[in-house]
């Protein structure tokens, strides 16, 4: 009676188990055929037209750049450079000093010739105190204000920065991110595309900077990453970016923008209230926020995606800063979801409620969990002597060969269109790297994922962590 | 091959032409393949974008002329999307104007980006397309769309553009938009009751735009509608409407203003409001933060309380870090101003009543202590202003500059302090009575004044050497001054009425002291010691000038004396008793040489001579040769006229003696002028200060003044000597016109005799004569 419960159980686990591994399988093909939709599309349409030629139309909107910076001395000073030489004549950059405690703030004053100037703050806005603004003497840096206020972390730094922009759009990046010189041309084009709706947000694809040569802010050669560690997260970026978000774009549904790379409309992200300062997935989580903003008032909106390379950053190359990284973003991700959990399968939302949703929910939450638990069941199975050998077999090579065949695909496609790494050593190294990935790579980031999870759940006190950063003038 | 068609010349040879044609057939025949007509037309249309006026031209002829064209349009009829916006792009970018009636057709499509491409198409080919485009469009036009055709619109060559105007009534919304976007660019103002209108419309971005225009064209007209709308706008809208008007609103708009400021909850709204407020009617609203709330403005009792020491530090504190930035620890003079109020008229009056505690202002009077200690010394201690006689004032002077040696205080001289009189009148009635025959006693040996007040220490130091005289030589003080450190309550000193005394720049000369005769002791006993019977004329005048008996006796006993033919000072050179000083050089030449050598040197005397060939000649006069009589005789007539012209020219360049020690210093040969003079200032100073009152922007020392008119000093009868163009350096240095004139005879002789030694003359005249014989 108890051999034959349990051998129900076991079998449900399999039904579950497959179930699972088809729609993922059907996920990932149906974003396979989508993102290459949604690139094509993308190249049809972008290729009548030069947009260097409205960059100082007199319609051209007013775009601010905020780089929240928290100890940033070694590279702050470049990064400012990198960003005051955009191709683009209406825009300001905002640098949030968030209570830094080496010698970023001086670095700026000295490097820029900063002075500071009174504006009226609203003392309504909940954000840590402001401790000064500047501006620089320079006309040539007249684009450059800097914020010095209290620690209160990247969210309350990028509040600080949307609250006083007196732009349309503002811009939230990493600032030790390289950003092309026409990343806002692009990010223009993006937001006054559309005329049937109102895009609320744009994002972009991060690239990885690893061992890349910049000088002067400039990116001067495209490299493969030496460290084995970033070339899986140049592979795991490139799926992601390549195909999932531009699939997720495709059908507008894109749930996530990164932090590195995002640009709102500042009238909505202001109604929203700006970034959450209680969670550490705040990228995802304002995202949420406009959309559910917009939906609940049945206002046409979009959220646009530029798979175009504009944004560079180091990605860590210390597994125990990755782990930490990975963790957050698992935290952030229960986070938010949890925070938004009324829109799980709720109609009201439309997609974002019947798919992202349950997509994030499932997929970018739930698969880590079940990995790890799938792991100490087969465990379990095969010390129990229960384990279905041939089926164990079968399902692990389809999901190796399918995660592979996935990984190659992202890779030809990366190269079809944008052609980075150009030489055959290197397309040969991240095809290498996606045979092996899930043997090394993936288990790291399951296990980030449930220490994350676990961390959130059993209330382990644990914050942003902190990533050492080589500076892009050393990453040569 | 394509650059052969682009660059062929119409007035090619004969042979080229041949080639082009057969250029022209080969290509035909290879564009019949559709792949060679598709690279072709890649070909002509990217260089399209690298080439620009006539061979631009030419591509696109080029391409029309190859029927590359019809490919395009038989693009346009294709299923696909992208295929179509191809071949409207060929066509727009070839300039096919032909195509401009198939590509409006796909004005509206469904298909955005075929509608997109067809809008640039259209706009792009023909300058009226704009209008057609704005008429015909049913679809949204996206900001992006907007912008690329106001791209197309600025670079399109001698384009008019329509008056926009006519689509502000359009059906479609973005249609206006656009329109009011290009009303503005284009800054056609002659629509300012549709904009007004418009400022109502229910689409934020129209509205917007609407205000941008009302605030680019300055309608006042829209005032009114701008408050109405105010609160039905989107905050965006609320700020763009209060910038609006900022800029041209009236006072009457400042209640609405106060209001949106009172009642909005925005703190962007709020501030904004504020702001246009202020730049309405500027300072309506006064800063408020770090404003201290102060009810009266009576002193505080904890300061009225407040010790005197207290008060004097916290003035010196305070004055040291709004005035003086000095070092701590310094051993020079520091400047600090006192920051009492008081009233002109109570200091005229004399008195200060006790019983009022007022704050004096004294900022204008620059006190200078050795250090910081002493200073509070001074800030301590009570002033007490009392009434004193005009004539005290420079034994006040004296005892002001004697404080710096009492009681361990080191102030220094206020011989700086600018003195102000208010006019004219008040100083005469303020003039010292001080007896003649004192002033007079006052020796004064100056060489050389020069006073400029723009450098007042160089004049104090020269006036306290004055007054210093002057009051060593007095016996009787009449003038008190209270020390205002140790005998504070008693003593003071009254501050005189304001003089208008102005920029005192004096340079004496010689000329003026002559003519302006000062009983002078040392002046008498110079002229006593050195003087001859040309001194005559000036005790003359000194005689009539001299009241003192005493003086007038001396003089008329040095008038005597020089009159006297038989005195010793009378020097005349030709007297028998200075003939041994009256020897000529050319005696000795005249006993050695013939006739005609004597007569050449005759020529030279007339020339070179002096007093002593005077004499000389008088001798020769009576020669015993007829020739040498008769030259001797012409030749002391020139002589004669020739030093009487020098003795004139001495005598007026006696003015010029005033610089003589300073130009024998520098070595001038001009030493026979005058050795040393004994000159008083006064004259200079009297008319420096006549001169002076005249203006009226800058003041001299007071005591200046007061000795000026204690001395009764007046200005000089000659020319001003402080002229700026005074010649008398220019005078010294360089040779007058007479002196130039003999200089240039003297120069005419030397150079017939090269060597002005006996011997040499005599060499030369015997050259002469040779000349002469052969």
């Amino acid at each position: 009676m108890g051999s034959g419960i349990f051998d129900i159980i076991l079998e449900y686990i399999n039904i579950v188990f497959l179930i699972f591994t088809i729609v993922l399988f059907s996920m990932f093909s149906i974003m396979g055929y989508l993102s290459t939709r949604n690139s094509i599309h993308y190249r049809n349409k972008n290729s009548f037209g030069d947009l260097s030629k409205i960059m100082a139309s007199p319609l051209a909107p007013s775009i601010t750049i905020i780089a929240p910076a928290y100890n940033e001395g070694l590279t702050i000073v470049e990064n400012i450079r990198s960003l005051l030489s955009l191709q683009y004549v209406n825009y300001e950059v905002m640098v949030v000093n968030d209570g830094s405690k080496d010698d970023t703030l001086q670095k700026m004053i000295t490097a820029y010739d900063l002075v500071q100037i009174k504006r009226p703050i609203d003392p309504n806005w909940k954000s840590k105190p402001i401790r000064g603004i500047y501006k620089s003497r320079h006309q040539s840096f007249s684009k450059l204000t800097v914020i010095d206020k209290e620690n209160g972390g990247k969210s309350d730094a990028l509040n600080t920065g949307i609250q006083l922009s007196d732009n349309q759009y503002v811009g939230c990046i990493d600032v030790d991110c390289l950003l092309l010189p026409q990343a806002l041309l692009h990010v223009v084009k993006s937001f006054y595309q559309r005329a049937e709706k109102r895009v609320i947000a744009v994002g972009g694809v991060i690239r990885v900077a690893n061992s890349c040569v910049i000088e002067g802010g400039v990116l001067e050669e495209i490299r493969l990453p030496k460290s084995l560690l970033a070339k899986f997260q140049l592979l795991e970026y490139t799926r992601s970016f390549i195909l999932g978000r531009m699939a997720w774009g495709r059908i507008d549904s894109l749930l996530i923008i990164s932090g590195a790379f995002g640009f709102f409309d500042r009238e909505i992200a202001l109604a929203v209230g700006g970034y959450d300062t209680n969670t550490v997935g705040e990228d995802m989580e304002i995202v949420f926020k406009m959309r559910r903003y917009m939906a609940e008032r049945k206002l046409p909106y979009t959220v646009e995606y530029i798979p175009d390379p504009l944004c560079w950053t180091e990605v860590p190359e210390d597994l125990k800063i990755l782990i930490n990284q990975r963790d957050r973003w698992s935290r952030g991700n229960l986070e938010t979801l949890y925070k938004h959990k009324d829109m799980f399968f709720n109609p009201k939302f439309g997609r974002l409620g019947m798919l992202s949703y349950p997509y994030w929910f499932f997929y970018e939450w739930m698969a880590p969990l079940l990995e790890f638990l799938g792991f100490f069941s087969i465990l379990i199975f095969y010390y129990l002597g229960i384990l279905n050998w041939d089926f164990f077999l079968a399902i692990t090579c389809t999901v190796y060969m399918f995660s592979v065949m996935f990984s190659f695909y992202a890779i030809l496609w990366d190269v079809y269109s944008y052609n980075e790494y150009t030489k055959t050593k290197d397309i040969i190294t991240l095809m290498a790297c996606a045979l092996i990935e899930p043997f090394i790579f993936h288990p790291i980031v399951v296990y980030s994922s449930v220490r994350g999870n676990y961390k959130k759940l059993f209330k382990v006190q644990s914050g942003w962590g902190t990533i050492t950063r080589k500076g892009f003038a050393k990453t040569a | 091959m394509i650059s052969e068609f682009l660059f062929f010349e119409e007035n090619a040879t004969k042979i080229e032409q041949c080639d082009y044609i057969n250029l022209k057939i080969e290509i035909r025949e290879l564009i019949k393949d559709e792949f060679n007509r598709k690279v072709l037309s890649g070909i002509l249309l990217d260089l399209q974008k690298d080439v620009s006026g006539i061979t631009k031209k030419r591509v696109f002829k080029l391409y029309q002329e190859l029927g590359l064209q019809e490919d395009a349009y038989a693009k346009l009829k294709s299923w696909r999307w992208e295929v179509v916006s191809q071949g409207i792009l060929e066509l727009t970018q070839m300039q096919v104007t032909e195509a401009y009636g198939f590509i409006t057709k796909f004005i509206n499509d469904k298909r955005g980006v075929i509608r997109k491409q067809a809008e640039i198409a259209t706009v792009t080919l023909k300058h009226e397309g704009i209008n057609y485009f704005l008429d015909s469009t049913t679809c949204k036009i996206s900001e992006w769309q907007q912008l690329k055709l106001l791209d197309v619109i600025r670079n399109l060559e001698g384009f008019q553009p329509p008056k926009f105007k006519a689509w502000l009534t359009s059906g479609n919304s973005y249609v206006v938009l656009f329109a009011l976007r290009l009303i503005k660019y284009y800054n056609q103002n002659d629509a300012y009751s549709s904009i007004i209108e418009l400022v109502k419309h229910s689409n934020n971005q129209i509205k917007a735009e609407a205000i941008g225009c009302i605030r680019e064209f300055n309608i006042l007209e829209a005032r009114d509608t701008l408050k109405l709308v105010f609160y039905k706008c989107t905050t965006d809208s609320k700020l763009l409407i209060l910038d609006t008007l900022a800029i041209f609103g009236q006072r009457e708009d400042i209640s609405f203003l106060q209001m949106i400021e009172n009642k909005e909850t925005n703190f962007s709204v709020k501030s904004k409001a504020l702001s246009a407020i202020n730049a309405i009617h500027p300072e309506s609203i006064m800063p408020t933060e770090g404003i201290q709330h102060i009810s009266t403005n009576q002193i505080p009792d904890i300061i009225l309380t407040m010790p005197e020491e207290t008060i004097g530090q916290n003035i010196s504190a305070e004055k040291q870090s709004l005035v003086v930035e000095a070092p701590e620890e310094t051993n020079e003079p520091s400047e600090m101003l006192l920051n009492y109020d008081l009233e002109a008229s109570q200091v005229r009056e004399g008195c200060i009543d006790s019983g009022k505690e007022e704050i004096l202002e004294f900022n204008f009077l620059p006190f200078v202590i050795e250090n910081e200690t002493e200073f509070q010394g001074v800030l301590n201690s009570e002033v007490i202003f009392e009434e004193i006689q005009g004539a005290e004032i420079l034994n006040e002077l004296e005892e002001v500059s004697d404080i710096t040696k009492v009681d361990g205080y080191k102030l220094l001289d206020f011989d700086f302090i600018p003195f102000v009189y208010e006019d004219e009148k008040q100083i005469e009635k303020d003039q010292l009575q001080i007896k003649e025959e004192e002033i007079r006693s006052i020796l004064v040996n100056y060489e050389q004044v020069d006073l400029t007040i723009a450098v007042p220490d160089e004049i104090n130091s020269s006036i306290n050497e004055d007054i210093n005289t002057v009051l060593k030589s007095e016996e009787k003080d009449e003038v008190h001054i209270s020390s205002t450190l140790e005998e504070q309550e008693d003593k003071g000193f009254q501050i005189p009425p304001p003089c208008f005394v102005h920029d005192l720049s004096v340079t004496a000369s010689m000329e003026d002291f002559l003519d302006k005769p000062l009983s002078n002791v040392e002046l008498l006993e110079a002229i006593e010691e050195f003087g001859d019977k040309r001194e005559i004329p000036l005790l003359e005048e000194m005689r009539d000038d001299e009241e003192m008996e005493d003086f007038r006796t001396q003089i008329l006993g040095l008038i005597e004396r020089f009159s006297d033919k038989n005195s010793p000072l009378k020097k005349d050179p030709i007297t028998t008793e200075n003939t041994a000083e009256l020897y000529s050089v050319f005696e000795e030449f005249f006993q050695k040489y013939d006739t005609d050598s004597k007569v050449l040197l005759l020529e030279e005397i007339a020339f070179v001579g002096d007093e002593k060939e005077l004499y000389f000649l008088s001798k020769l006069i009576s020669d015993s040769e007829l020739r040498i009589r008769e030259c001797a005789k012409r030749v002391h007539q020139e002589l004669k006229k020739r030093l009487e012209s020098d003795k004139n020219d001495q005598s007026e360049n006696k003015e010029d003696q005033f610089n003589l020690k300073e130009v024998n210093e520098s070595g001038s040969t001009t030493t026979s002028y005058i050795n040393e003079v004994d000159i008083a200032i006064g004259n200079e100073i009297a008319s420096a200060l006549k001169e002076n009152t005249k203006k009226s922007s800058d003041l001299i020392p007071l005591e200046f003044c007061f000795l000026l008119n204690q001395l009764e000093i007046k200005e000089p009868k000659n020319k001003s000597i402080f002229e700026v163009d005074f010649e008398l350096e220019t005078n010294i240095y360089e040779p007058r016109k007479e002196e130039s004139h003999l200089n240039t005879k003297w120069e005419v002789g030397i150079s017939k005799n090269e060597d002005y030694s006996p011997d040499s003359l005599s060499s030369n005249c015997a050259k002469s004569k040779n000349k002469r014989n052969g």
